[in-house]
């Protein structure tokens, strides 16, 4: 696991660090059951408050990346979690709402949505 | 027992580095009775110089931030009053022993022709008295008002050794009357209360104290 | 029992100052850092914990025992580091370490001495030969030689240089690994605190500004800056305090009032920022009077 933090970004720290870890799991450099550090470790290594990480794993913990067994510490779900795959649906649906909603503002039609999609799919599978 | 013996090291060690002044008075409470070829006047002579090193500790501990040690660590202030006490008088004890023990040897030894030869272990237990009597006054002056402004309270028992002796040439007194009062059995249990109620009263100060 | 100090409307008056009325809790396994003024009462708040001096009112739990009644117990688990050492000049740092294990039934030599090598303290020099450095680093391996569960540490940076505060930290952030310890920190550089104080108390002038998490603390402030211009009378009004320059203004207002003000640059406060800001706004609310 890799995390850079920033004092001067603006960003809160748990902010970041949660989305540095999100980011990791999706892109597969973290994979499905492996450990994290314990909330103590990872702030005693990034020396900051334990209340922050805290709050960091709590969040992933709620959108299902991550989840902890009492004793034994915390680790990825992975992309199969259920709770994980829940979460990136509800995300897809809301940008699909947010697109349908801008192209009904620009007064285009359904048709030239669905051609944007699938032109963005190739695209994004050319990656 | 540890809790009152440790405290008894501890001010041990506050003293530990002074080990070459406690045995330069040894030298003087030996020497100087020597030069004044009167063997009667060396117990208290020693008494009287033991019991200035009982600001020591004090002054040290005032020195050093000593309070904000002693606020630190896990012990009642009672036994580090009762450490202080019987460490001060385990010192003058050691100190009164090697001169009574050591002194009419080196008379002998020098062949020096002593006045008062005959009561010298009475005149032993009277400055044992004495002691306890300075000491008892002095220590509460030091845990009240510190190593240097405690040192008045030492006038308290001088000045009424000097009543006493007033009150005793005043009403003309025989020396048999005098005999009598300074009879070393009745003074020494006297003098250990005193040093026990001393020790009451300095335990209630160091109590009371706020550092 | 989660927590490690508990002060219940505390108090204790002198002629001079008084604290009034100070309530916080440190949670076990936590970093507290502690904050106010050179003068805010925070010694004399650590010495009403360790009962070097008797509150007025109130009253003081530490790890759920009464601080006067169990006084003893508690510092047996209890390690405490001063702004400069309290220990006898003369004694050599082996001799400190036997002056401790008089004390301490819980001293573990073996740890003592690993301390001591660790933090490179000569044995047979002399506290007083010791740096500033070396003094603190001193108390450090004392109180972490007695299992110690708790911390309390009265302005320990001050007179540091940054590489040893930088040890300091990294020392009590593997001291709370465990979740069992914990760590009352009073200083007056708050940098050491931004990042590991999981929790804030400010105090001020003996009074409680402030106590909860540090993350709430800091967001509950922004510093805004701006031109004079933008300096109206209802930003003077909503802001806490300020100070005004040749080009502009820069002070610190409640976070939930910079909405009302779209116009002006706000950015995080630091604890800083907040300390100072605040100690400014009681003064000129003082001046009004």
């Amino acid at each position: 696991m890799k995390i850079t933090l920033s004092n001067f970004s603006g960003i809160p720290i748990y902010e970041q660090i949660k989305e540095q870890i999100k980011a990791q799991i999706l892109s597969g450099a973290l994979t499905e059951g492996e450990k994290l550090p314990s909330l103590r470790e990872l702030a005693r290594d990034l020396r900051i408050s334990v209340l922050t990480t805290t709050r960091a794993y709590t969040d992933l913990e709620q959108e299902g990346y991550i989840a902890t067994i009492q004793g034994k510490g915390c680790y990825v779900l992975g992309e199969s979690s259920e709770l994980l795959k829940e979460q990136l649906l509800r995300e897809m649906e809301q940008g699909l709402i947010s697109a349908i909603k801008a192209s009904r503002a620009a007064g285009l039609d359904i048709s030239e949505v669905h051609k944007t999609l699938d032109y963005f799919n190739k695209e994004e599978s050319n990656d | 027992m540890k809790a009152i013996i440790n405290p008894v090291k501890y001010n041990l060690f506050l003293v530990k580095p002074y080990w070459k002044q406690y045995l330069l008075l040894v030298g003087f409470a030996l020497g100087f009775p020597l030069l004044m070829k009167d063997l009667g006047v060396a117990p208290f002579y020693s008494a009287f110089l033991i019991f200035m090193t009982v600001s020591y500790t004090f002054s040290i501990e005032e020195k050093n931030n000593g309070m904000r040690f002693i606020g630190m660590v896990p012990f009642k202030r009672s036994q580090l009053v009762i450490g202080r006490y019987l460490m001060n008088l385990m010192l003058f004890l050691i100190f009164w022993l090697i001169v009574m023990l050591i002194e009419p040897i080196l008379f002998d030894l020098l062949n020096v022709t002593a006045k008062n030869h005959e009561n010298f272990w009475q005149s032993g237990l009277l400055a044992l008295v004495y002691y306890l009597i300075l000491a008892s006054f002095s220590l509460p002056g030091f845990y009240k008002y510190g190593a240097i402004k405690g040192r008045w309270m030492i006038y308290i028992p001088l000045v009424l050794i000097v009543l006493l002796v007033f009150i005793a040439q005043f009403f003309n007194w025989d020396s048999a009357k005098l005999e009598a009062l300074l009879n070393p059995m009745v003074l020494l249990p006297a003098g250990v209360l005193l040093l026990i109620l001393s020790l009451l009263v300095s335990i209630r100060i160091m109590d009371q104290k706020e550092f | 029992m989660t927590d490690a100090i508990v002060l219940s409307n505390v108090s204790k008056s002198y002629l001079d100052f008084s604290l009034s009325d100070i309530s916080f809790s440190l949670p076990k396994g936590y970093i507290m850092g502690f904050i106010g003024p050179n003068g805010a009462g925070k010694t004399t708040t650590i010495k009403l914990i360790l009962n070097m001096i008797k509150r007025s009112g109130g009253r003081i739990n530490v790890f759920g025992l009464d601080n006067q009644k169990d006084e003893t117990e508690i510092k047996l688990h209890t390690g405490v580091v001063f702004d400069s050492h309290y220990f006898f000049e003369e004694w050599t740092v082996k001799e400190v370490g036997q002056v401790m294990a008089l004390f301490f039934s819980n001293w573990q030599p073996a740890l003592f001495e690993r301390q001591v090598q660790q933090h490179q303290l000569p044995l047979n020099k002399k506290v007083s030969q010791l740096s500033k450095g070396m003094q603190l680093k001193l108390m450090l391996a004392c109180a972490l030689s007695h299992d110690a569960r708790l911390l309390i540490l009265d302005e320990p940076t001050s007179g540091l240089d940054p590489v040893a505060r930088e040890e300091l930290l990294e020392l009590l952030t593997n001291f709370i690994q465990d979740g069992e310890r914990s760590v009352l920190f009073s200083t007056h550089i708050t940098s050491d605190l931004e990042r590991i104080a999981d929790f804030i108390t400010f105090i001020h002038e003996g009074r409680l500004i402030y106590t909860g998490t540090k993350d709430d603390f800091v967001s509950a402030f922004r510093l805004v800056k701006g031109g004079l211009e933008d300096l109206s009378p209802e930003v003077k009004r909503d802001l806490i305090s300020f100070r005004t320059h040749s080009s502009g203004f820069e002070g610190l207002i409640h976070a939930e009032k910079i909405g009302l003000y779209p116009n002006l640059f706000a950015e995080d406060a630091t604890i800083d920022n907040i300390i100072v800001y605040t100690y400014k706004g009681s003064k000129t609310h003082e001046s009004n009077h």
